[in-house]
């Protein structure tokens, strides 16, 4: 029987162990033939959005981790629009509206609010909470 | 129908977990789910009375609680044995219901999905 998944990311992306986690359950879950709703990145974890993240080449890039299994298996990567106006990520369409000088919003990577992720959970068989 | 209960274990000040796991929540409410919320640990102290979050420059958690009923939250429990060891006096205008650890496993059984915040 295949299960529907939203998995809710909170865990801040390079200080903490929350979004390899998510990510290898996101694979585990796609491996085991079930599917994810929604993706969604909530508080410090909406700093993974940013393209200006730069790791050094010996560690994982998590944006970029993300940016592939989004690719490959078609999957919508949300970010909270409120908390990462917070952080200081936008996209082009935020920029102007909040009249702001440049953009950092990664690929595959889309604001939203938080109503999608409730409208995503109530789709899904789980929600799945990675903190930290 | 979906249910969430959020518990929250962070204290008001500190950090902005809770206050962004509050507005979460009451996204839920809007939304239909039936919500609770949970307080645990130093997150009692959001229900202590007399709080001056201007001084940090945060937003009054306080007055948000108040109006949990506003957003359709069904109810604000509070983990007795937590309100006792910070002292917790409770602020009168925040409705909320202390809970027992057996209360605490009722309501996370109760719900259909539990985020521990």
């Amino acid at each position: 029987m295949t299960s529907r998944f939203t998995l809710l990311v909170t865990a801040s992306p390079y200080s903490r162990q929350g979004h390899s986690s998510a990510l290898a359950f996101a694979r585990a879950v796609i491996e085991c033939g079930h599917k994810i709703e929604c993706i969604f990145f909530h508080g410090d974890a909406v700093y993974v959005a940013s393209e200006l993240n730069s790791p050094p080449t010996d560690e994982t890039n998590i944006t970029f981790e993300w940016q592939l299994f989004a690719q490959k298996h078609h999957v919508e990567l949300s970010v909270c629009i409120g908390g990462s106006l917070r952080r200081g990520i936008c996209d082009k369409q935020t920029a102007a509206q909040e009249q702001l000088n440049s953009t950092n919003l990664a690929n595959e990577f889309t604001l939203d609010g938080l109503g999608s992720l409730a409208q995503a959970t109530a789709m899904s068989d789980r929600l799945i909470k990675f903190g930290g | 129908m979906k249910s969430v209960l959020g518990i929250i274990n962070h204290s008001p000040m500190g950090s902005s977990k809770s206050h962004e796991a509050i507005e979460m929540l009451m996204v839920y409410a809007a939304f239909d789910f039936e919500v609770s919320i949970l307080l645990r640990g130093s997150a009692v102290l959001h229900v202590q009375k007399n709080q001056r979050p201007e001084i940090v420059q945060i937003k009054n958690h306080s007055a948000l609680l108040a109006a949990l009923d506003l957003y359709d939250v069904k109810c604000l429990l509070v983990d007795e044995v937590a309100m006792s060891e910070y002292q917790c006096e409770a602020d009168e205008n925040i409705h909320f219901k202390q809970v027992n650890k057996a209360a605490i496993q009722e309501a996370i059984l109760n719900h259909t999905e539990v985020l521990n915040f």
